[in-house]
């Protein structure tokens, strides 16, 4: 009963103190607020610009479709799908302009740059495309903060990228007269081909291309398809990977480049069609972008960040318990106490229950302001209970460690702040933080020195249970790690606090 | 007779040279106020607190109606209140709040604990302030809850440390009313350190003078007035520090039966002494010193501290 009784007067003094409703409330609410207005749905990066720098080095590649010699500048047209990749205003992330994707349709191939679609929108624009830099200014501009990226496309990306469609091309047509061949009424080829019966066929093939131009009115000689061989090209992406805003092109990019040499391919194949006496069969349907990597069910960045948060919020307990312990001490109420008949159990256990118990309540609030500002949370709340109760204990824990040290509460204060905010950081409560690998494997996975930290357990099972909607076997990793941590924390704590501030 | 409290050649030292607390030996009696008086450092402090149990003694032992402290603290918890120097309240708490808290503490059974809670309120003045909390009390009244918290479980021996330091007079003989009222109408025991003579005067049965950890007398406060004579006091405060021969002439005069010089000011004892005060003066006059202040006053704890110390309680 005691023990209730040290509870209700800790929460009473809780209830009635503003600094620790402050704290342990307010603060962390106002930090979601303002992630959400930083990284949320309705935060400016959603619709943030990004600024990058187009460095383009590719010189185009000569074609004649049969209306004449061309040069085909896909750099130039890469650059111009960039431009026009608009954030979707009825989407959660971006999509192309439609405008973008009809640039390589049939029509558009062998013209040297495409013009704007009149759809294109310049207000939701995913990126602001500055292509009057030199290289050098330009990476020492993204190396100062004021770009966001550099693109680099390099000589013979055009000649590289038609080699590879081609490829693809010879590859169509060969299968379709290997179909063709293989059809059960012609009797030829029951088996798959030796190369002397391909040779038989390419050669079959070109007469009948050449009936074919004859019928359309096309001279085969003046058709000139590029080469199918061309040196390998790497396009550069420049950018400070420590910024978000990086990671952001470098995803948007990644994706645009894939869709467009698909994109390339296929149309290739369309207009190779034309020459084709063989019927081949058409590319599939095109892939949008909205379904590619970078588009996952609407997610925003904030959606990583309020579990960090709560974790946050559970960490600033450190000091408000700290202060608490330190003060009982400091003040005389420990001393009062231990002249009563209460035990160094009721102590800790009075004193804890309230804190595990706010946590909870933290828990609720900041998910529920957390949802208000946009969260999407595939979880149940209930099932993060546990977690966060466990990861109050670790908070606690630390917090009775700090107090043992402590001479005062202020020092308790200054010493708690100045652990749990890098430990916040460290713990990915608020950015993934890359580890340092310090076994290789343990149980069967690699172990990294931040995952000796309870509170990175306690982020990634919360966010694993909360955004991803994961169950507590699928964290049960995390669950286990995070038990015997705390425990550790909690020993140690206990051992120090009735040393120091409790032993006559 | 029955004890409450026993110590033998209790001691405590903070280091190797010198001691708080040096072989204090006392019996203090069931229902009897024990007065502690001594200056700051002393080692009043420390023997409350070797008493409760908080800090351990280097030797010596002290017990607590038969148990000793260390080995049997548990036992003794109940029986134990005690209102330490300072004020020990939970600022966001109420009155009755503090009261029920500590009562809980003591394992106070709620119907218990509710009577004596609001007797206390009652006794010690805070009715209007019983759902106030603590922080906008004032000083007198933190004090008057800080004696309520050492009381509220009913205990057998009341150690009270400095009880009155910082008290406003009228709470002050409030808390003085009720110190006696423990003693005399509920038989508690109570060890009460103090810097004030009135006050270890005032209430004490007893009186153990303390100076560098040691007692240096013990007994009711009557008699050790008694110790440096019987008689009145007349304190004469001069200009200057007197001569000697001006002392010697006040001794050789009629009916005097003591004279000391504490710097400016000699203290001049007789029976009747208003009877040989004309003469005192002429004395004076042949000398040539003039007097600044005169006051007559029976002897104190003062004159008994500064007859052992050769210092004045209030500078030491």
């Amino acid at each position: 009963m005691r023990v209730l009784y040290i509870a209700s007067t800790v929460v009473k003094r809780m209830t009635r103190d503003f600094f620790t409703l402050f704290f342990a409330i307010i603060f962390p609410a106002f930090f979601l607020f303002v992630f959400a207005i930083a990284f949320g749905k309705s935060g400016p990066l959603k619709n943030q610009r990004l600024d990058v720098a187009v460095i383009n080095r590719d010189e185009g590649v000569e074609v004649n479709f049969g209306a004449g010699p061309d040069t085909l500048r896909l750099g130039a047209i890469l650059v111009d799908v960039l431009e026009s990749l608009s954030y979707s205003p009825s989407s959660d992330w971006m999509r192309p302009d439609s405008s973008a994707i009809p640039l390589l349709n049939a029509d558009s191939l062998g013209v040297p740059k495409s013009t704007p679609g009149p759809t294109r929108s310049t207000e939701n624009a995913v990126f602001s495309v500055i292509d009057t830099l030199t290289e050098e200014r330009a990476i020492k501009r993204a190396s100062s903060g004021d770009l966001d990226a550099v693109l680099i496309v390099p000589s013979g990306f055009s000649r590289a990228t038609m080699a590879m469609a081609m490829g693809n091309v010879m590859e169509k047509m060969l299968s379709g007269a290997v179909d063709k061949f293989s059809n059960a009424d012609s009797g030829i080829f029951t088996q798959k081909p030796a190369p002397s019966d391909i040779q038989k066929m390419i050669d079959d093939i070109s007469k009948k291309i050449e009936k074919k131009q004859k019928e359309v009115g096309v001279s085969l000689s003046s058709v000139s398809l590029p080469s199918r061989k061309a040196p390998p090209v790497t396009l550069i992406l420049a950018g400070d990977p420590s910024r978000l805003s990086f990671s952001m092109a470098s995803v948007v990019v990644n994706s645009v480049l894939e869709q467009f040499l698909k994109k390339v391919s296929e149309t290739s194949l369309k207009k190779a069609m034309d020459f084709s006496p063989i019927e081949i069969t058409p590319p599939e349907e095109l892939i949008s972008l909205k379904s590619s990597n970078i588009a996952v069910e609407g997610r925003t960045v904030f959606d990583y960040q309020v579990p960090g948060v709560i974790v946050f919020a559970l960490l600033m307990l450190v000091s408000l318990v700290a202060i608490n312990f330190a003060s009982d001490s400091t003040y005389g109420h420990l001393e009062r106490l231990t002249l009563t008949r209460m035990s160094v159990f009721d102590y800790f256990l009075g004193n804890m229950l309230p804190w595990a118990l706010l946590s909870i309540v933290q828990l609720f609030l900041l998910f529920g302001v957390g949802r208000l500002l946009g969260y999407h949370s595939k979880g149940n709340i209930l099932s993060a209970i546990g977690i966060v109760t466990l990861t109050s204990l670790s908070s606690i824990s630390l917090a009775l460690i700090v107090a043992s040290l402590a001479k005062n509460e202020k020092q308790a204060s200054a010493v708690s702040t100045l652990i749990a905010v890098p430990v916040s950081f460290l713990s990915g409560a608020f950015f993934p933080i890359g580890d340092v690998i310090i076994a290789k494997n343990v149980f069967g996975r690699p172990f990294g020195v931040m995952e000796l930290s309870p509170w990175t357990h306690g982020t990634k099972a919360l966010t694993g249970v909360l955004t991803f909607g994961k169950s507590a076997h699928e964290v049960l990793w995390h669950l286990a790690w995070q038990v015997a941590l705390t425990f550790v924390l909690f020993l140690v704590g206990i051992i120090l606090f009735s040393r120091r501030k409790l032993s006559t | 007779m029955e004890f409450s409290v026993v110590t033998r050649n209790l001691s405590k030292g903070y280091d190797k040279w010198t001691l708080a607390v040096d072989s204090l030996n006392v019996w203090i009696r069931a229902g009897e106020i024990f007065g502690l008086l001594g200056p700051n450092g002393a080692g009043k402090t420390t023997t409350i607190r070797m008493l409760l149990g908080l800090i351990k003694p280097t030797s010596g032992q002290a017990f607590i109606h038969g148990e000793q402290i260390g080995t049997g603290r548990q036992k003794i918890k109940a029986r134990l209140g005690v209102c330490p120097q300072e004020t020990v309240l939970w600022p966001e708490l109420t009155v009755s709040e503090h009261l029920r808290f500590l009562g809980r503490m003591y394992d106070v059974d709620s119907r218990t604990l509710r009577t004596s809670a609001e007797r206390l309120i009652k006794d010690l003045g805070l009715e209007e302030k019983r759902d106030q909390q603590a922080r906008k009390l004032s000083g007198g009244l933190k004090r008057r809850l800080n004696l309520a918290l050492a009381i509220i479980h009913n205990p057998d021996v009341i150690l009270l440390d400095e009880p009155s330091a910082g008290l406003d007079p009228q709470s002050r003989a409030l808390l003085w009313e009720r110190i006696t009222e423990l003693s005399k109408d509920k038989q508690k025991t109570i060890i009460l350190t103090t810097h004030s003579m009135e006050e270890a005067d005032r209430l004490s049965d007893r009186v153990g003078i303390l100076d560098h950890g040691k007692m240096l007398v013990l007994d009711t406060p009557e008699n050790l007035k008694k110790s440096i004579g019987e008689g009145d006091a007349l304190d004469i405060e001069l200009e200057s520090p007197p001569s000697n021969t001006l002392v010697a002439s006040i001794k050789q005069s009629t009916g005097v039966n003591e004279v000391t010089v504490y710097e400016n000011t000699l203290t001049i004892r007789a029976l009747s002494i208003m009877d040989k005060f004309p003469k005192i003066i002429e004395i004076f006059s042949s000398h040539g010193v003039a007097l600044r202040t005169t006051r007559l006053r029976p002897n104190t704890l003062e004159d008994v501290f500064l007859r052992l110390t050769g210092r004045s309680l209030r500078d030491a």
